[in-house]
């Protein structure tokens, strides 16, 4: 009887829930993600041409390192890649201005995923975010309202979207903040305020703040709500009535966070994002307040001062969606946990670092030698890295064990393409992390020609033993 | 409403002692800067001027009346102006790199030397000056070009004295030490305050946020990349570590001259005595929560010890790499050890590896 109450409970509950998600949106704050979205790509792209990062980064490195499973995909000569990039530019302006809506998210997810795959070197949790945006952006018809597609057909466009289309962009920028925000919560950043302390210290000449920088009680006080930032946002930005100034939150974390690292566009993209959060009423508040930033006209002509809406028009969705939309989100949310499955500190180890939302936790540096032996000639020398790299993939390198592997394989084939038939290669890696003095990363005594990539643990990897 | 006044006033209270602590409390990379440059980067600078002014002076008398003698007191001045060299030569900060590139850039170009010799005949040689050397490129000029020319090269068979019976090369020389002359003067004058005083640049140079290069960070990584070209370069080429272990003595700093290791050695001290201006005490301030073991301490002994294992090694390099390989062994171990204290844990605690940087970090 009590099994029975429960059941019929949770019926009432999926239907409710399943009500809610269909019930009618005002379309604008997906409006404005998807051309706030467009343009900061559009603008991206152009940045990273202009500092002249296509050839540094793509074009000049004589090896780069594959992701695991991706060793597959294919490099282009010489300057192709400006192809590539023209076409991110391209489509993130289609995007903004939805036409071709579809062929341009395509095109968007493809040549932005293609980059980020030439190198593991240049990996961010941005740039993966942005490839998992463009994921999803394919898959929701965000042109039916405010786009040109919408404009020169108009069966399609126009009318309120269901609660599910934003909904769907507020859990994966949930997702980024709230793993971002557990990652923190670990005895290096919340007891030993690292890596912000040294960081904070390194900046003390900041202008006004930065006379707190080098206080370590500043660097906890940044660490703890740091991680109670991350941790709270996404409710906070959820529920209505915090929400203002939850988004004031993330204006302020943001700037400060972008005027003292080179992040980028980073900043500039989640404040962005946010705005989904952000309904109409919202908007029209703020441009109450504000006076002029929104056109009202804008708003207007989104349907929003017609008669409220009370029925989602029908949108057109493959009834599939579903069954892509729900394994996408279960991927997301296992693959940040992953490092649980590993033996080790995930920050010493990195297996399972990558695609975790693990932002700035580290100060990592490395020296690592490459130790060659000839058994031929009984010969032996030291391989330098950067003879071979780009400094940029030299320090990456320096730390992360899969790099070290690959590396090691790469020099393998080059020596033996030069005659060393079978060359030992063993390295010492002295890694800092987090202002530790330097310990060794991997066993200098095993002869890494003979272990191969996987993701099983890598037993080569020495422990990291915390002062 | 009445309160606010308070309120605001005890805000300001506190901002204001927090100010005044901070102040006490914080290390002052100003005066630490400004302490390296007028302690070692400025006088190292200067003495560069009078040893390349007294190698310009020998090199008359040399010209003038070439003997055993004058050449033998040309090579001691040129090497006391190669060593003067090597303690200025950490400091190629940015913009630097061409005129450093004019003193000093190895190997020299021998076929490109010959040949602005060869072309300078008879009727031109007042033309083979200051200015000529000018438009040459930085290989057939500087420290490595005048090495070239005055000190023995037996494998070609070309004795130094005779060389000069030709007025070409004579001229060629002294051409190269008024240049060398000058440019040190001018590479003086841009750190000098009655010049371009980039010293006070220096100084004010501090890190502020995402974009600037701060000093500290400049420095800290000239260092290091200084010490790595002198470990791999400078002593692993020559023992082979870039030819499958095959030794490569003619690839040692100073082959012709024979001086690499007193080269090397200068090179090391000079990286020692700028940590030792400043840094080692900028290190201990940040590690003060450390384990208690200094890191400077650590970096000093290591200096030590890599100095005194090239001092342990016999003769000069190109010789020591096939006849000593086990204290060259030594001393390349010594300088790795050096390499990891700078590169992995003084950058650790100076932070500086996320400001030194061509690209996006996250």
């Amino acid at each position: 009887m009590g099994t029975d109450h429960l059941a019929s409970k949770i019926r009432a509950g999926i239907l409710q829930l399943r009500e809610w998600m269909s019930r009618p949106v005002d379309p604008a704050p997906v409006v404005v993600f998807r051309v706030g979205f467009g343009l900061l790509m559009l603008g991206s792209a152009v940045r990273f041409l202009s500092k002249g990062w296509v050839e540094t980064q793509y074009i000049q490195p004589a090896f780069h390192f594959r992701y695991y499973l991706f060793q597959w995909v294919p490099g282009l000569p010489g300057d192709w890649l400006y192809l590539v990039f023209a076409t991110q530019i391209a489509c993130a302006a289609l995007i903004a201005i939805g036409w071709h809506y579809r062929a341009a998210t395509i095109g968007f997810f493809l040549s932005f995923s293609y980059v980020e795959l030439i190198d593991q070197t240049t990996y961010l949790n941005h740039y993966y975010f942005i490839s998992l945006v463009a994921f999803l952006l394919i898959l929701l018809p965000l042109h039916r309202w405010m786009s040109l597609d919408s404009r020169l057909n108009p069966r399609m466009g126009g009318g309120s979207a269901p609660r599910w289309i934003p909904l769907i962009f507020q859990a994966q920028i949930a997702i980024v903040y709230f793993f971002a925000g557990l990652a923190k919560l670990n005895p290096d950043w919340l007891f030993n305020a690292q890596p912000l302390s040294i960081w904070l210290a390194a900046r003390s000449g900041f202008p006004v703040l930065g006379i707190l920088f080098d206080q370590s009680w500043f660097a906890y006080l940044m660490s703890w709500s740091g991680a109670a930032f991350d941790l709270s946002i996404p409710f906070l930005l959820f529920w209505r009535r915090s929400r203002p100034w939850a988004f004031l939150g993330v204006i302020g974390f943001h700037l400060l966070t972008g005027a003292l690292f080179p992040i980028g566009v980073f900043p500039w993209v989640m404040i962005a994002s946010t705005l989904i959060f952000f309904d109409t009423s919202d908007y029209i508040r703020m441009s109450t307040h504000l006076k002029v930033l929104i056109p009202r006209k804008l708003l207007e002509e989104s349907g929003v001062r017609r008669a409220p809406v009370r029925v989602a028009s029908p949108v057109p969705i493959c009834r599939a969606l579903p069954l892509v939309l729900i394994p996408f989100f279960v991927f997301q949310l296992l693959m940040p946990l992953r490092h649980l499955a590993y033996p080790g500190e995930v920050l010493w180890t990195e297996e399972g670092y990558r695609f975790s939302w693990r932002v700035m936790l580290v100060e990592k540096t490395g020296t690592v030698f490459f130790t060659i032996t000839d058994p031929a000639t009984g010969r032996s020398w030291d391989e330098f890295p950067g003879d071979y790299l780009t400094s940029q993939q030299e320090r990456q390198l320096a730390f992360q064990p899969d790099m070290i592997l690959g590396f090691a394989h790469y020099l393998r084939d080059t020596l033996q393409s030069e005659g060393v038939q079978n060359p030992e290669i063993r390295v010492q890696a002295y890694v800092s992390l987090n202002g530790r003095r330097n310990q060794p990363l991997v066993d200098p005594d095993l002869d890494l020609t003979r272990v191969q990539r996987s993701l099983s643990p890598k037993t080569w990897v020495l422990a990291q033993n915390r002062p | 409403m009445r309160r606010f006044p308070r309120l605001s006033l005890t805000v300001i209270m506190i901002l204001g002692s927090t100010v005044l602590t901070s102040c006490r409390l914080g290390f002052d990379r100003e005066a630490m800067l400004g302490r390296i440059a007028d302690t070692v980067i400025l006088p190292a600078h200067l003495a560069l001027t009078e040893e390349a002014r007294d190698l310009d002076e020998v090199t008359r008398q040399f010209t003038e009346e070439p003997n055993a003698g004058t050449l033998g007191t040309l090579r001691e001045q040129w090497l006391a102006t190669e060593l003067a060299w090597k303690r200025v030569e950490l400091y190629e900060f940015p913009g630097l790199l061409l005129i450093h590139n004019a003193i000093e850039r190895r190997p020299a170009r021998v076929a490109f030397i010959e040949e602005a010799i060869a072309g300078a005949d008879d009727s031109a040689l007042g033309q083979v000056n200051g200015e000529f050397v000018e438009s040459l490129g930085s290989t057939s000029k500087g420290l490595s070009a005048i090495e070239y020319l005055i000190f023995p090269a037996e494998e070609q068979g070309r004795p130094v004295l005779e060389s000069f019976d030709d007025p070409a090369r004579s001229a060629y020389l002294a051409a190269l030490t008024a240049n060398l002359w000058s440019k040190t003067q001018e590479l003086y004058q841009f750190w000098n305050s009655d010049g371009e005083n980039y010293a006070e640049s220096f100084r004010e140079n501090d890190s502020e946020g995402a974009d600037i290069e701060s000093s500290v960070s400049l420095l800290a990584n000239k260092l290091i990349e200084l010490h790595e070209v002198s470990m791999h370069i400078k002593l692993g080429m020559p023992m082979g570590q870039t030819t499958h272990g095959i030794p490569q003595p003619e690839e040692v700093e100073s082959y012709l001259s024979g001086n690499s290791l007193e080269l090397m050695t200068a090179s090391l001290e000079s990286l020692h005595r700028t940590f030792d201006a400043g840094l080692d005490d900028y290190l201990d301030y940040l590690d003060r929560r450390g384990s208690g073991n200094l890191l400077s301490m650590a970096i000093h002994t290591q200096f030590d010890t890599v100095l005194g294992a090239l001092e342990n090694i016999n003769g000069p390099l190109q010789d020591a790499v096939t006849d000593a390989p086990a204290e060259v062994e030594m001393a390349y171990d010594a300088m790795r050890l050096l390499l990891v204290l700078l590169k992995t844990d003084m950058s650790a605690l100076l932070g500086i590896t996320v400001t030194f940087g061509d690209s996006d970090g996250d």
